[in-house]
């Protein structure tokens, strides 16, 4: 009897510790792999779900609470009351409130930053064939780079450069560069690679997080850390220059601090004949840079840049030939305060820019007084996991004072033809709101949305800009982009366009990457309606201009040591005058780049660089009817605009460079010739007084140019 | 003889009972191709990694290699996708000791690429990152202040995320570590290293998941008391290493450098 009631005992024992739980752990996008399952009072003794989340766990008492536990996800307990039955039980995960992408997403990088057709760094620059050190230089290897005429202010796919903005710290840089047109050495921005992060380039479909751009966007970003103390010391040919880098205290707070002094004297004085227009520049630039980590989600950044630069040379406006100055000085600041917080990521930026310019040519003499004032804040918070949006408000206030002497008859500009007074302010304020949104819509695919629209100001007129994005990684290596939207921007004052001139723009762009180890490859198809009273050339003001445009890209690293790029565009362009229509300026059937890059281990590393496309479109003057009057011949111009291009443009150069390094110091030292075979490439057209006959001013020829930079890291 | 049934009755219930004990809280049985290849698959991967260099022939890692696939062709889970990475790092150790650097960038050039593309990473996923990217960056020439750059930020993303990850700490340390001086590095990792010693290798014992990370921290933070001449810590730290990590191979190579 006794052995039949400790069997009893023994099997209902048994019975009840027989009880288990079985169930399956999923998210909301299927079972998961490997999963904590335990009670809580014995954290050590659990099990773990099986590749299709299943699990069965055997309770040990009743009295307790069921763990499920896994990376990424919220802790799960559940009563064990709340589970009975022997049913299989489903339980969800979610995952954990601060998850990545809202620390990735809630930082200071773009919102839209995968929407940028490329993005440099620091060292894709300096390692760049043609940037020559240059941040905007860089980008003209690009086939959406569309610059026929060896300066580097941004022409994005055949648009006006004055319909592209570079926005610097969030604030715009109008006219980023140099105004002196020494020749390609000289040809440089305003912004010194040492102090770049990161730089985005939207070759079409701007992000509406900014605003006063209708074609494209370079976004530059400064750097947030600095590693050491550096000095850099320069000099070359044409300049001499210094570079100062300090930590405050830790790395997110520092200053940096440079300036440069250009001459001539040394760069004319070998190669005067190479460059018959340049008489003489001088330029001297200072820049500081100072990043204040305030607290850790509080950040000051603050760059002032000063420039002083003269030139002398010669030029031409239809018959006459003679000497031309220019001056400019130039100063801005750049603010910016970041503020990272649980309620989202603020961005206030304060930009201020002043700038004086006179320019003196036979008898036109223009001095041009420019202010500008650009405030802005922007909030960028995270809606739901998988949802980003922006919103900002911008303000842009911009006064432009003119006093010039000018051509009474604009084909008479000799010192002593008739002049024209014109004394008069253009100011201009631009309010607007934007919104943009970012949205995961599955791992692959990125969909992006924005608006930007206008709040008038006196006799403004009213606009909405918007666009859509839709960004499908394919996988690790191809990426396809397809963007489309309507965009605004208004004109920039010049000597030739003194109105701001309101210029829109509906666009669509299809782009392909593909990347992988050694390949890169890219290619674009895009369609541009642009509209708005824009500048031609100095003769000629268009209403209308259509694009369709079509790019490669390929860049392959064949070895270690050798790399080749070869970039083809083409550009179909029409624009329209009154009610007429006539090719477009940037028409050209191909636009071909080409690089080569050879860098032995114990030899100075090679580039050749070689660009090719058909000669710019010009109007030619077919002949010139005296005007008894002034004495001068007034030009006539062939009826059919654009109709005619200068003669095929080819231009190899060739650069070398060696870096030596050797405890904490460094020494790169370089040289290069531009335009290696020396080939006379037609710049513009000249004529004889009475325009019986016809000449052509080149580019520049060969040049030379050569230098070194020390290092001293500390 | 009912004596004899009832008894037998019992022992067939007892048996049952024990062999239920036996299962319980072991872990749920898998596809048994799954459980094999899975279980313990770190461990599996280390093991293939020694066997491989024994033999100067990567067929052991090959073979796990294999089976990975073999599961994730079957069925895509990101835990393979981890253990695909970290084999490829295995592999790219192994090519690199067998004098053979490209073969060594290529595979780690894979593992980074398995880790970058994964969508959604979480800690431990951020935490390999940057670790493949930190192996990778001996071959990347000029680029490595980037990659730096990218395992400082994968490392801080690990910690964000999981604040009692000791691998998150260990990558971070590892990169300062191994950067040099004049380029900031050298500052954080005694700092780092003791902060993932202090971690447990795991929150919740899981063959599945990853457990690396504190023997590398011991073994590491010896190295630094060695190069600041730290002696006395160094050995104090390679002794409680030891202790922990009896078979470890680097930590007994320093205990014997250290007694020297």
């Amino acid at each position: 009897m006794k052995i039949i009631v400790t069997f009893l005992l023994l099997l209902s024992f048994q019975l009840q510790a027989q009880k288990r739980i079985e169930g399956i752990v999923k998210d909301s996008k299927g079972p998961i792999f490997a999963a904590n399952v335990f009670f809580s009072s014995r954290p050590d003794q659990g099990t773990v779900t099986d590749f299709d989340g299943l699990f069965s766990l055997e309770v040990v008492s009743e009295a307790d609470s069921l763990v499920v536990s896994y990376l990424g996800y919220k802790t799960k307990r559940i009563p064990l009351s709340d589970l009975q039955g022997n049913a299989r039980h489903t339980i969800i995960l979610k995952p954990t409130a601060q998850s990545l992408d809202e620390v990735i997403l809630l930082g200071p990088d773009p919102i839209s930053d995968k929407f940028a057709v490329k993005k440099l760094e620091k060292l894709d620059i300096y390692l760049n064939p043609v940037a020559q050190g240059d941040p905007l230089k860089a980008i003209t290897i690009l086939p959406a780079s569309t610059i026929d005429d060896e300066t580097v202010n941004p022409s994005l796919r055949g648009s006006d450069p004055d319909r592209s903005r570079v926005v610097f710290n969030n604030v715009p840089v109008y006219n980023p560069v140099r105004a002196s047109q020494l020749n390609n050495q000289g040809f440089f921005s305003l912004f010194n690679t040492e102090l770049i992060g990161d730089q985005y380039v939207y070759a079409s479909n701007p992000p509406l997080t900014f605003g006063n751009t209708s074609a494209g966007l370079v976004e530059i970003q400064t750097i947030r850390s600095l590693n050491n103390d550096q000095l850099k010391l320069s000099t070359s040919l044409a300049s001499t220059g210094f570079f100062v880098s300090k930590r405050v205290k830790e790395k997110e707070s520092f200053l940096q601090l440079y300036g440069n002094y250009q001459f001539s004297e040394a760069f004319l004085g070998i190669q005067e004949e190479k460059l018959p227009d340049l008489k003489n520049f001088q330029t001297f630039d200072i820049g500081l840079n100072a990043r204040w980590q305030l607290h850790k989600k509080l950040s000051l950044n603050s760059f002032s840049y000063v420039i002083d630069e003269s030139f002398l040379g010669q030029r031409e406006q239809f018959t006459f030939t003679g000497d031309f100055e220019s001056a400019k000085t130039r100063g801005f600041t750049i603010n910016n305060l970041n503020f990272a917080s649980a309620a989202g990521f603020f961005n206030l930026n304060f930009g201020f820019n002043t700038e004086s310019q006179n320019f003196v040519f036979g008898n036109t003499n223009s001095n041009q007084q420019t202010d500008q004032v650009f405030l802005s804040l922007s909030h960028k918070t995270t809606i739901r996991k998988d949802i980003v949006h922006q919103t900002s408000i911008s303000w842009d206030q911009y006064a432009s004072d003119f006093n010039d002497s000018f051509p009474e008859f604009f084909y008479a500009g000799a010192p002593d033809a008739p002049v024209s007074q014109s004394v008069f302010k253009q100011t201009n304020s631009i309010l607007e709101l934007g919104s943009f949104t970012s949205w995961s819509a599955t791992q692959k695919l990125l969909v992006s949305g924005g608006l930007r629209t206008n709040l008038p100001t006196r006799d403004q007129t009213g606009y909405l800009s918007y666009q859509l994005g839709l960004r499908y990684k394919l996988n690790s290596e191809n990426v396809l982009l397809l963007s489309g939207g309507k965009y605004h921007n208004y004109t920039t004052p010049s000597f030739f366009i003194q109105d701001y001139n309101l210029l829109n723009s509906e666009q669509v762009a299809l782009d392909y990457t593909f990347t992988s180890d050694r390949t890169n490859l890219s290619a674009a198809l895009y369609f541009k309606d642009e509209k708005g009273t824009q500048v031609v050339n100095q003769f000629l003001i268009s209403d209308n201009l259509t694009t369709y445009g079509a790019e490669l890209f390929v860049q392959h690293q064949f070895t270690d040591r050798l790399k080749l790029s070869v970039s083809y565009s083409f550009i179909q362009q029409e624009t329209e005058v009154g009610d007429t229509t006539f090719p477009g300026l940037r028409d050209y059937d191909y636009f071909l780049k080409s690089s080569l890059e050879y860098a032995p281990r114990k030899w100075p590393t090679i580039a050749l660089n070689w660009l090719g496309r058909p000669g710019r479109r010009f109007t030619p003057i077919v002949d010139g009817t005296l005007d008894t009057n002034t004495g001068f011949y007034i030009p006539n111009f062939s009826p059919e605009f654009l109709d005619s291009r200068y003669a095929t443009y080819a231009r190899l150069d060739i650069s070398v460079n060696k870096y030596f390094s050797w405890k904490n110091r460094e020494l790169v030292v370089f040289a290069s010739i531009n335009n290696l075979l020396n080939r006379a490439n037609q710049r513009i057209d000249r004529y004889n007084f009475d325009y019986s006959q016809r000449s052509f001013d080149p580019y520049q020829l060969r040049l030379l140019y050569f230098g070194l930079v020390v290092t001293l890291n500390k | 003889m009912k004596k004899v049934i009832l008894l037998y009755f019992g022992f067939a219930v007892l048996t049952l009972n024990c062999s239920n004990t036996a299962s319980k809280n072991k872990i749920t049985p898998l596809n048994t191709q799954e459980k094999e290849v899975l279980q313990g698959i770190q461990g599996k991967i280390f093991n293939a990694f020694v066997q491989s260099n024994i033999q100067h022939d990567p067929a052991p890692l090959i073979v796990i290699q294999e089976q990975l696939k073999g599961l994730a062709a079957k069925k895509q889970n990101r835990l393979l996708t981890y253990w695909q990475a970290y084999l490829q790092y295995y592999a790219a150790i192994f090519y690199l000791s067998q004098e053979n650097k490209e073969k060594a960038e290529a595979e780690i050039d894979i593992a980074v690429d398995l880790m970058d593309d994964l969508g959604d990473k979480n800690s431990e996923d951020y935490a390999l990152l940057a670790l493949v990217e930190s192996f990778s960056i001996q071959f990347k020439g000029l680029k490595a202040m980037f990659i730096s750059g990218s395992i400082k930020k994968n490392g801080k993303r690990a910690i964000s995320l999981d604040p009692k990850n000791c691998r998150a700490y260990y990558v971070l340390a590892s990169n300062d570590f191994y950067t040099p001086e004049q380029y900031g590095g050298g500052e954080q990792a005694e700092e780092l290293l003791v902060k993932a010693l202090s971690l447990p290798a795991q929150q919740q014992q899981n063959p599945y998941l990853p457990s690396w990370g504190k023997e590398e921290s011991y073994e590491l933070l010896v190295k630094h008391y060695v190069k600041s001449d730290q002696r006395d810590k160094a050995k104090r730290y390679c002794k409680e290493g030891l202790e922990l990590f009896p078979n470890s191979y680097g930590l007994g190579k320093l205990a014997i450098s250290l007694l020297e």
